[in-house]
């Protein structure tokens, strides 16, 4: 792990630079990371409940151990983790389709069976689609979501990652929901 | 809609959301005139915003432990025939109750199953079938089962109550002493062994299921039953970030990657469990949880003697922590039987099964670093005579004196080196292999400039002392020989720096088998 290590490290400091090659080259790293523990509790028969950010914190001191990096590159990581969630979220409900579209009977349904209430009702596909609408319009408003709700943070460290005043973190969150919620809706 | 717009939006959304709601709608049509597209935008979002609502928030997935989606009895409560006297732990499948059986008047332990394990008919199909292949257990090390009971409040599972602590409180304590470990060890495994023979595995020993009762015995709890949890009482201990996910640090690897456990599996638990109690620390331990997984699916464990358990018992330990099931042992009963051994052998003559032996690898290294100190002495001293016989006149006086006291200076210099080596692999084994490399430089050089200055020595007397001469002549060859090839092929045939390691394991451990 240790190389691993330095690799993650360097990647997110030239990432947050601006390059976005080394971003490209970092997020498999988390990606698999998290899918590797995704997998490890999903394949488990309780199906202990686990928290997102449990999970995105994990992968981190996983990958990085905890004094390697600066905060604001942790702040980077946890955004990169929380999109890569995104991603696996979006995947399985993608994969679901397909199964009931008649594919193979694959074990997509564990992932749904573990996440809360409120986010079972959702229509992850539908969502990212929004997102990404969102997104064209103002960047800042689709990442905070992506933040907020597939990293678990909360909207201090939200504001923190963002570096943005909680103030304007807690007035645009309501703008983005209200905006995905009009979306989702329609 | 441009991104222009939307700030535009944005502005007014927020504005709007600072009036009071009933003013908002006209707030907003002020805002926005003349412009009814955005009058438009602007209201159904706000007609879209509603604090109070889930949406999006919350976590995403399900928070909470078991016990906080069951509902928690209280003292005096009955259920069914049970009467709750209250409560006596928390485990990974749930809230433990100590209750009384009225219909015989006893006290038993009854265990509230998860709600998220007894759901559906199948899993209860399968509680039930394993409830009553634990009831058929019948051994004093561990609990029994009575009943799988079903009430309106869940699943419950009634069995021996223990009273006393659990294994992990005595783990807290320090290591167990060697007497005692044994004991316990040889009780444990008598249970697992027992188990095992009626086809009972338990897939899930660790301290917390191991119950010491108030007399000193041994009780294995959850027997069959544990279906694996992710129980975050261990990795509490070991996690630093304050993140409390349960990880399965007892678990075999082949366990964590997801096949079906068999008894081999229960003795590679048993052997973590083992090996807390003889150091008082995870073999596999790692900074957080996960770190601990990774390195039990592919790092080598701690050697233990670095932290001091007996060295009889370290071959037995060793092997219950195997990577691969078959390389464990390939019973329960031979396990059992070497414990007990070790148990008798401690009862009967302690000082030879346990005196710390070392390996024969290791005696050879041993051996090969005192030998090369008393070659220094001598040398040392080879190199005072030839220093007394150049200083004859008319030789000359002070490349002689120079060479002496660089010879003296390697001899101290590499002398200390490796006593301090010696010492190393002695008391503090886990670092020797760093020791070894951070040294290993400094010893070639010296070690260089001690043969270079025999052989300079001994062209200085050459004609004058012929068999002097010769003599270091041969040692510093000899020697050369022995510093360049010999001693290298030693130490990595006795720590194997060039095995097969692990980043994972990197933090300190080396074999010596």
């Amino acid at each position: 792990m240790p190389d691993n290590t330095q690799a993650v490290a360097r990647l997110i400091r030239e990432s947050r630079s601006g390059d976005e090659h080394a971003l490209s080259q970092l997020f498999p790293f988390v990606y698999r990371e998290l899918r590797g523990l995704a997998g490890m509790y999903m394949r488990r028969e309780a199906r202990q409940t686990l928290r997102a950010t449990a999970l995105v914190h994990e992968a981190y001191l996983r990958l990085l151990g905890e004094k390697q990096l600066h905060w604001k590159d942790r702040a980077h990581l946890l955004g990169i983790a929380a999109r890569s969630m995104r991603q696996i979220l979006v995947e399985r409900a993608r994969a679901r389709m397909a199964q009931k579209r008649g594919g193979g009977q694959h074990a997509v349904t564990l992932i749904d069976e573990t996440l809360g209430r409120s986010a079972r009702s959702i229509d992850f596909l539908a969502l990212d689609q929004a997102l990404r609408a969102l997104a064209e319009l103002d960047p800042k408003q689709a990442q905070l979501v992506e933040l907020r709700f597939f990293g678990g943070l909360t909207l201090a460290e939200t504001s923190e990652v963002m570096g943005i005043s909680p103030a304007t973190t807690k007035r645009w969150w309501a703008l983005s929901r209200a905006w995905l919620r009009r979306e989702l809706s329609a | 809609m441009n991104p222009k717009t939307f700030r535009r939006v944005r502005e007014i959304f927020e504005a709007a959301l600072e009036q009071a709601p009933e003013s908002r709608e006209e707030f907003v049509r002020q805002a926005c005139s003349p412009d009814t597209d955005l009058t438009r935008e602007v209201l159904s979002l706000l007609s879209h915003h509603d604090p109070d609502v889930t949406f999006l928030e919350g976590t995403l997935f399900q928070e909470g432990s078991p016990e906080a989606t069951a509902r928690l009895l209280t003292e005096g409560e009955t259920l069914g025939p049970y009467r709750i006297l209250g409560e006596a732990g928390r485990g990974g499948m749930g809230v433990v109750y100590r209750a009384l059986d009225t219909r015989l008047d006893r006290t038993v332990a009854l265990k509230a199953v998860s709600p998220l394990l007894g759901r559906n008919d199948e899993q209860r199909r399968r509680l039930r079938r394993e409830a009553k292949v634990a009831a058929s257990l019948n051994h004093p090390a561990i609990a029994a089962v009575y009943a799988l009971e079903e009430f309106d409040d869940g699943l419950f599972i009634a069995g021996e109550y223990v009273e006393g602590e659990n294994l992990r409180s005595r783990i807290d304590q320090g290591p167990l002493p060697l007497p005692e470990l044994l004991r316990v060890a040889a009780q444990v495994c008598g249970g697992l062994s027992a188990a095992h023979s009626s086809g009972v595995i338990h897939r899930d020993l660790k301290p917390e299921n191991v119950l010491l009762d108030v007399d000193g015995n041994l009780k294995i709890v959850d027997f069959g039953l544990a279906l694996p949890t992710l129980e975050p009482s261990h990795s509490q201990r070991l996690t630093r970030a304050g993140t409390v996910l349960g990880t399965p640090v007892y678990m075999a690897p082949e366990q964590l990657e997801g096949q079906e456990a068999d008894f081999r599996s229960d003795i590679f638990s048993f052997g973590v469990l083992l090996y807390e109690l003889a150091t008082g620390r995870h073999p596999f331990e790692g900074k957080t949880p996960l770190a601990t997984v990774a390195r039990i699916l592919e790092g080598r464990p701690g050697r233990p003697d670095a932290i001091g358990p007996p060295s009889a018992l370290e071959p037995v330990l060793l092997r219950c922590l195997e990577k691969d099931p078959d390389d464990r042992f390939p019973s329960t009963d031979e396990l059992l039987e070497q414990l007990q051994r070790l148990e008798s052998a401690l009862r009967g003559k302690p000082e030879e099964a346990f005196a710390s032996r070392e390996s024969l690898q290791g005696g050879w290294w041993v051996f090969h670093q005192s030998a090369v100190i008393l070659l220094y002495g001598v040398m040392v001293y080879g190199a005072w005579e030839f220093k007394q016989a150049a200083s004859q006149p008319p030789g000359v006086q002070s490349l002689p004196l120079f060479l002496f006291f660089l010879v003296l200076g390697c001899a101290l210099c590499n002398g200390t080196i490796r006593i301090h080596l010696l010492f190393t692999a002695r008391f503090n084994r886990s670092a020797i292999e760093a020791e070894l490399n951070r040294v290993a430089g400094w010893k070639r050089r010296v070690d260089g400039l001690f043969s270079l200055c025999l052989l300079l020595g001994g062209a200085l007397i050459v004609t004058r002392e012929q068999l002097l001469a010769g003599c270091l002549a041969a040692v510093a060859v000899s020697y050369t020989v022995v510093f360049l090839v010999v001693e290298p092929a030693t130490e990595r045939a006795v720590f194997k720096p060039g095995g097969p390691r692990v980043p994972a394991s990197s933090n300190g451990s080396s074999h010596l088998d």
